[in-house]
């Protein structure tokens, strides 16, 4: 029996994308023996890990508080400064968490996140499942730097926006799904849309880097035309798109079955 | 035969004006590399040394330029505000061309590789022809510093984001090969001062980019042998802080000195 290793990429509402793949893994009956995950990976890989099942997930998240309507990232700045964004992601992560620490979890787990004070990667594979996630989701503009034994810390996207490498020697087949996308448009560039292109530039690198370091058996890059990291209210647009790629996605699991 | 050198510059921003205290290192021992790299203000300083200029000719040319907020520090909030970035207008190129003694690629003292990374699809491009200036001030482009550079296909922006310390380009050119790391340290960061850096949303981002930087390198050092890895820790307020130049270049004195002792036995 072969050991399926799955790292889920962040990319906030993106992220939504990694429910339709695991239940594309689900009807193949494939139970991944590992997962990792940054950021809204990171979060559907501890719902998954913790038994919820794809579409249950997809359930809660249409009905979370603030899922139908989007917002920009300047609003979300606006609420970062009166600690409104934290404060509500952290409640609802604790509402929807069965498990409260690692050693719960159904399936192995390993969070990422960034170290600010060492400007390194974390990987997180015990304790607090809640602390750690909430480490793993603070994307700069958002949610603010998380306190965890003594460090700061902020979203791991910043350090392994998809953390296959992590669980490479832990798996026979690895399974990567990133919905990162972040590159601009191509018209004029002004300084943000520059400075966004630099970023998507060393995401890049570093994700095709590491890809040369680590092997990837099957590696999904989907895209999602206008779908911004915190439009959360695009979460149903993003599943519509993912379930149109997942026959593909199936295809290829199939040979290695 | 005695061993050949290449020395890659890295900085994305002021930081990389350290640089010029390790060209002055080499001088003083009279060492000459026979090839080197560089992006961001890293390009600036590399370019510069093919040209034949000294570290005495690169400080009287960053005592020539006259930094927009003269002898205070850069902003960031005015960075943030500006549309296409603070040096935009300066006319770089021009000035650049007016300033290096020599032009093209082909006439340089030693060769030249330049890192700059396409705006459009992120992939990194290496200048080894045509003209310095042209190279220079696609390399160079930091976002928030200068414009993109535009040419007719495509935009350029700074290549750090892409190769931090392009040392690979060089690798298979040199038998030591030395690269030059500056980085911004704020040593007496206290974590309390860590989150209120952080509620300030621009230096959180640009932690978040540190960050990824770092990594970056990590993962390249991992496919790359390097003789003399050279990290240096530069301490001001930001990337912009141009204006701290000489600062930059007094604290490196104690470094060099170890620097050069690594040089001379890995030259030897």
């Amino acid at each position: 029996m072969k050991r399926f290793g799955v790292a889920l990429g962040g990319g906030g509402a993106r992220g939504a994308a990694h429910i339709a793949y695991l239940k594309a893994m689900e009807e193949l009956g494939i139970t991944p023996c590992i997962i990792s995950g940054t950021s809204s990976g990171a979060v559907i890989g501890a719902l998954y890990a913790g038994g919820m099942s794809p579409d249950d997930m997809l359930a809660m998240l249409k009905n979370m508080p603030g899922g139908k309507k989007s917002s920009g990232i300047m609003k979300s700045i606006a609420r970062i400064k009166k600690n409104l964004m934290p404060m509500a992601a952290k409640k609802m992560l604790d509402g929807i968490l069965s498990s409260k620490t690692f050693g719960e979890l159904r399936i192995p787990l390993k969070v990422v996140a960034t170290n600010v004070n060492t400007l390194k990667e974390r990987v997180f594979t015990d304790g607090s499942l809640l602390d750690a996630l909430m480490c793993s989701i603070a994307l700069p503009g958002t949610i603010l730097p998380q306190m965890y034994d003594d460090q700061y810390y902020i979203d791991g996207g910043a350090t392994n926006i998809v953390p296959f490498d992590i669980i490479r020697d832990e798996c026979d087949i690895l399974v990567a799904i990133d919905v990162s996308q972040v590159r601009p448009n191509t018209r004029k560039p002004t300084m943000q849309t520059a400075q966004a292109a630099e970023w998507a530039a060393t995401q890049e690198t570093l994700i095709s880097l590491k890809m040369a370091g680590s092997k990837v058996d099957v590696l999904e890059r989907p895209t999602f035309e206008g779908v911004g990291t915190m439009e959360f209210g695009k979460i149903n647009q993003v599943y519509k798109r993912a379930e149109e790629l997942v026959p593909d996605f199936k295809r290829k699991l199939e040979k290695f079955i | 035969m005695s061993k050949t050198l290449g020395v890659a510059f890295g900085g994305g921003g002021a930081e990389g004006i350290a640089g010029i205290a390790y060209v002055r290192a080499l001088e003083e021992m009279g060492i000459q590399p026979d090839i080197v790299s560089g992006t961001g203000v890293g390009s600036v300083i590399a370019a510069m040394y093919a040209a034949g200029m000294t570290s005495a000719d690169m400080i009287a040319f960053l005592d020539d330029v006259n930094f927009p907020g003269a002898k205070r520090p850069i902003n960031e909030n005015k960075v943030k505000d500006s549309k296409y970035g603070i040096l935009d207008d300066m006319g770089l190129e021009e000035y650049f061309q007016i300033v290096v003694p020599v032009k093209i690629f082909d006439r340089l003292y030693f060769p030249l590789k330049i890192v700059a990374a396409d705006y459009v699809d992120g992939s990194e491009v290496v200048f080894t022809e045509g003209s310095v200036g042209t190279a220079v001030r696609a390399g160079v482009s930091i976002p928030g510093v200068f414009s993109p550079h535009e040419t007719e296909e495509t935009f350029y922006i700074d290549g750090s984001c892409v190769n931090p310390v392009p040392f690979d380009t060089i690798r298979n050119d040199c038998d030591v090969l030395v690269c030059i790391d500056p980085e911004i340290v704020h040593a007496e960061d206290e974590p309390e001062e860590q989150i209120e850096l952080s509620l300030n949303v621009f230096p959180a981002f640009k932690g978040a980019f540190d960050a990824a930087k770092k990594a970056l390198k990590a993962e390249k050092r991992k496919s790359c042998e390097i003789e003399v890895y050279e990290n240096v820790p530069v301490d001001i307020i930001n990337m912009y802080d141009f204006v701290q130049y000489q600062e930059i270049l007094d604290s490196q004195q104690e470094r060099v000195e170890n620097f050069k002792s690594k040089i001379a036995e890995a030259m030897s």
